[in-house]
């Protein structure tokens, strides 16, 4: 069964705004908002595209500072666990590049955890 | 000062550095501890006991005991011992008036002994009663270790992190290293946690300095490395965590210049320092340390070895605390250094934790572990094996004070009167005398303490056993513990909106939610008299769809769902097992198989979970998602709604086309929403559901349409009093866990005819008994707006209570609900309601305050 049209989202829709853009306005490099690329996988583990917000995460030191927000094992994902109390989707997007999909809500929780974290790996 | 080089010595002769230590400067060596640099600068005393504030030096050397604990940059209770020095570090003895050489606390081990036995504040400083505040402060600022500084806050920064390993080895000894490379070799995933220097180049991961302080459930390890937790988890654990070096009990045992050999060996080969001018060893096995102070020149007067013979006397004293002589029977032997050896104990807590076993051996006069949990091994001398070693007496006859635990300064005396006080299971005496609770963990206390239990109470050791082994092995900073202090917080699509005009906004379970934008009955006003807009994307949205849709709510809900027809709505209450309100919300039958549920903001999660149990036990073709999170919301409210609905969609909207309680899909505002027409506030009133990433231009565009008819948001406040005054309940406000829908006011909601529902039995009871209480409305005769909480008076005692009440100023008034005794809840009654310590006059009402007969509602 589709979900009721009220329930999904277009992000080239002018009316779309993603939860994250303040948050992440002045993240350091490394750090961004992949709201905007929502799809199958993520709604199929985490629930309608139109409640989720993506940050990614690339660099060095990024397994460290994975490590620092869930116990998730790397050697298992993608997979649906707690990130900073927060049930989300981990999943890696290329070399030491890995996005954490998550309730939309959380946007300024975990945007706040994760650039926290980042600079603790200073 | 130093000898000539040590093989192995870990300082590096060609580089120095100075640290501050309380007014001096001292220089180190790069590769000094704290420690080994005070000691190479002359100072022999190293803190100041906690209770008596005895004199105390270098004792262990390895992080054990609590004989070294210092301030450092601010960090109290450091073990200077194995931290290393850094250039221009800070470092301050604690627990000292005014130093540590000369410090006027000391007074209490003078003349305190026979009147500070354990636990004696609590029994002496008690009368008169207000004084112990006065009391607990002066003991606090006597007694103890370092001091907190609370304005250091946030100096440090503690990161926990989540750690896998196929195998964790524990202590990088000879054993936990030969146990890593093995691991490695065997192409595992190996990470030794070691608590002292790293080891060189090794095939496996290493961690350290850093200790492991605990083994929990499902094989979880925290690992203390400082600034960092690890929290390991690994298919394997190895401990290795050796032995521990055991004291004797003997009376002055505790004097400066007592050492334990791994002490005296550690100054000795590591920082080739000399421990003393003349020694004498105690030992229950052998001496091997002899070589070790002999190399560096100490003069050995003498080795009482326990092995051959137990002296009937062994006593040290000493001079301004520091050591002068040993007296062995009744021969005197003068000597500042004065080496004990009770043997070596393995170091079995961690194994404990893990679930082993733990055992006496009479041979060796000490507990080692057994029936290693699958999963966890040891190895090395943490099994007990490999030693040769007698068991010294519990304790020996002397004058002075003979301490068992040296970190809450516990003397034999105190234990034998806890004994005689009847605290005879060690567990009890514990407690009671805190022996191995303080800093060392009883890493040099138990043993002793249990040999001495079993000679006070004339049993064996076995027959005592030990005492249960708890996290944390080592003690541990508690912020280190706390971490980031990652606290989820939910906010709505709409929450930056809020703050940028100014909303008070407040915690509503793990929601921010505005309070209020400003004046609350300005805003209530701008709902009765225009039109206001409110944001509820905190509500619970639940999809309930699939064949099974129409069975699975009916059996849920008291409610009837069968004859609700397509697009329309009905308020629903859902009830526990028990017939208990659990929570409220809508219903709406948003296709044939298909309904759009919605829960109260705080039950939310608890109703979905509560909905996919059903779904579990029953197997019915539903599917349930929760969409609480995916959908903004906002209610606009007001007799102007319609006006601007109309202005946003192309929805008729008109009184006929879309009725009290019609739901509708369709753009609003450009975007695809769901139109519920319901009336919590009790204007006629919209609530627009819309994905959340639109939720901003929705909001936007109705402020901006209704910028003319007065559209005003209203915050959680303002939402409290209009709902009041429609008496509409706030489930958990005004309903707890014993309300249910029938004395709730709500009888219309069960649908006792049904075949069955969950809690229909309980409601069937709830009618045959006979309704005991009411919730109804009341207002108050003198406009005294009573505390939610407070009582109903009835005859003079109990008899109900309020759950809401606010000022209205549409009633002109000080109006809302109470239960009350089932007698009272007639229309008009008089209640006398407990206000500050009066009673005060009260009228029931039964129908709404605001618009009774609902035509706003409907209009």
């Amino acid at each position: 069964m589709t979900l009721p049209e009220f329930l999904l989202v277009d992000p080239a829709s002018p009316a779309w705004r993603s939860p994250l853009r303040r948050a992440l306005e002045h993240a350091p490099e490394g750090i961004c908002d992949v709201s905007a690329l929502v799809g199958a996988d993520e709604e199929a583990a985490l629930g309608p595209a139109a409640g989720l917000a993506g940050i990614e995460l690339e660099g060095p030191k990024v397994e460290t500072l994975l490590r620092r927000l869930t116990d998730l094992r790397f050697d298992a994902l993608p997979a649906v666990g707690a990130v900073a109390h927060v049930r989300a989707l981990v999943a890696p997007a290329g070399a030491n590049r890995y996005r954490i999909w998550f309730p939309q809500e959380y946007s300024d929780y975990l945007a706040e955890v994760v650039l926290d974290a980042a600079e603790g790996l200073e | 000062m130093r000898l000539p080089a040590q093989p192995g010595e870990l300082i590096d002769r060609s580089r120095g550095l100075t640290f501050f230590f309380d007014n001096a400067t001292i220089e180190a060596l790069e590769g000094d501890t704290i420690a080994s640099a005070l000691f190479a600068a002359g100072r022999r005393v190293f803190s100041r006991s906690f209770k008596y504030h005895r004199p105390r030096g270098l004792y262990c050397c390895s992080g054990a005991c609590p004989n070294c604990l210092m301030e450092v940059d601010g960090v109290p209770n450091v073990r200077v011992c194995v931290e290393p020095a850094r250039q221009d570090a800070v470092v301050r003895a604690q627990n000292v008036l005014p130093t540590l050489e000369w410090d006027l606390l000391s007074i209490t081990d003078k003349v305190g002994g026979p009147f500070t036995p354990v636990g004696f504040y609590y029994r002496t400083m008690i009368r008169p009663r207000w004084a112990w505040p006065l009391y607990e402060r002066f003991l606090r600022n006597v007694a103890g270790l370092g001091r907190v500084n609370k304005h250091a806050r946030r100096s440090r920064r503690f990161d926990t992190e989540h750690r896998h390993a196929e195998v964790l080895v524990i202590g990088g000894g000879h054993s936990g290293i030969e146990a890593a490379r093995q691991a490695a070799a065997e192409g595992r995933h190996v990470v030794l946690v070691h608590d002292g220097r790293p080891p060189g180049d090794e095939p496996f991961e290493t961690i350290a300095p850093a200790r492991a302080i605990g083994i929990y459930e499902g094989g979880l390890v925290p690992v203390d490395a400082g600034n960092i937790l690890y929290r390991f988890r690994a298919e394997r654990i190895v401990v290795a965590t050796g032995t521990i070096e055991q004291p004797v009990v003997f009376p002055g045992n505790d004097l400066v210049g007592v050492m334990l050999p791994d002490g005296v060996r550690r100054l000795v080969r590591d920082f080739a320092l000399k421990p003393g001018d003349r020694a004498v060893v105690v030992s229950v096995r052998e001496p091997e340390v002899v070589a070790d102070l002999e190399a560096a020149g100490v003069e050995v007067a003498e080795v009482v070895d326990l092995r051959e013979r137990a002296p009937t006397r062994l006593e040290a004293r000493g001079r301004r605390g520091r050591v002068q002589s040993l007296t062995v029977d009744d021969r005197r032997i003068g000597c500042d250094l004065l080496v004990v050896d009770g043997g070596s104990q393995p170091a079995y807590s961690l194994l404990a934790q893990a679930g082993a076993r733990i055992e006496y051996e009479p041979e060796t006069g000490t507990f080692v572990p057994t029936d290693l949990p699958p999963h966890v091994e040891a190895v090395g001398s943490v099994t007990g094996a490999g030693r040769a070693q007698a068991k010294p007496l519990a304790s020996y006859e002397g004058e002075g004070k003979c301490f068992v635990c040296i970190c809450e300064d516990v003397t034999t005396k105190d234990m034998k009167r806890a004994v005689a006080e009847g605290f005879d299971s060690i567990e009890l005496a514990k407690r009671y005398t805190t022996v191995t609770m303080g800093p060392c963990q009883g890493r040099l206390c138990h043993l002793p303490s249990i040999r001495f239990y079993a000679q006070a109470t004339a049993t064996s050791e076995a027959a005592i056993g030990t005492t249960t082994a708890r996290p944390p092995w080592s003690p541990v900073s508690l912020g280190l513990l706390a971490g980031r202090g990652h606290e989820p917080a939910r906010r709505t699509a709409l929450h930056h909106r809020h703050k940028e005009v100014g909303a008070k906004m407040m915690w509503t379970g793990a929601w921010r939610r505005p309070y209020a934008y400003g004046d609350p009955a300005a805003e209530v006003r701008a709902v009765h008299d225009a039109v206001g807009v409110i944001d509820v994307s905190t509500l619970g949205k639940l999809l309930v769809r699939g064949p099974d849709a129409v069975v699975f709510l009916e059996r849920l809900y008291p409610n009837r769902f069968a004859d609700l027809k397509l697009g329309r709505i009905r308020y629903a209450v859902l009830g526990t097992d028990a017939g208990r309100i659990m929570d409220d919300g809508t219903v709406a039958r948003i296709g044939d198989d298909e309904f759009y549920v919605t829960t109260t903001s705080t039950g939310a999660e608890a109703v979905f979970e509560w909905f996919e149990w059903w779904n579990a036990v029953w197997q019915l073709d539903v599917e349930i998602v929760d969409a609480t999170g995916a959908l903004a919301a906002v209610n606009v409210a007001g007799p102007r709604a319609r006006d601007l609905l109309g202005r946003l969609t192309d929805l008729d909207v008109s009184a006929d086309a879309f009725t009290y309680l019609d739901a509708k899909q369709a753009p609003v505002a450009g975007v695809p929403a769901l139109l519920l027409r319901i009336g919590f506030v009790g204007e006629l009133g919209y609530e627009i559901h819309v994905p959340s990433p639109y939720g901003e231009s929705l909001w936007d565009a109705i402020l901006e349409e209704g910028a003319d008819l007065g559209v005003k948001p209203f915050g959680l406040e303002p939402q409290r009093i209009l709902r009041l005054e429609k008496m509409h309940v706030i489930v958990g406000q005004d309903t707890d866990s014993e309300s249910n829908p029938l004395e709730a006011g709500m009888p219309w909601i069960v649908k006792f005819d049904k075949d069955d529902f969950v809690g229909k039995w309980s409601l069937e009871q709830v009618l045959e008994r006979g309704f005991r209480e009411q919730l109804v409305g009341f207002e108050m005769e003198n406009g005294t707006i009573p505390p939610e909480g407070g009582q109903i008076v009835v005859d003079g005692r109990p008899g109900g209570r309020v759950t809401s009440s606010r000022w209205s100023e549409e009633v002109g008034g000080a109006i809302g609900l109470a239960w009350v005794p089932t007698e009272l809840a007639e229309e008009g009654t008089t209640l006398q309601i407990r206000v500050d310590g009066r009673l005060e006059r009260a009228s029931v009402r039964l129908s709404p305050f605001y618009d009774p007969d609902g035509s706003n509602l409907r209009s």
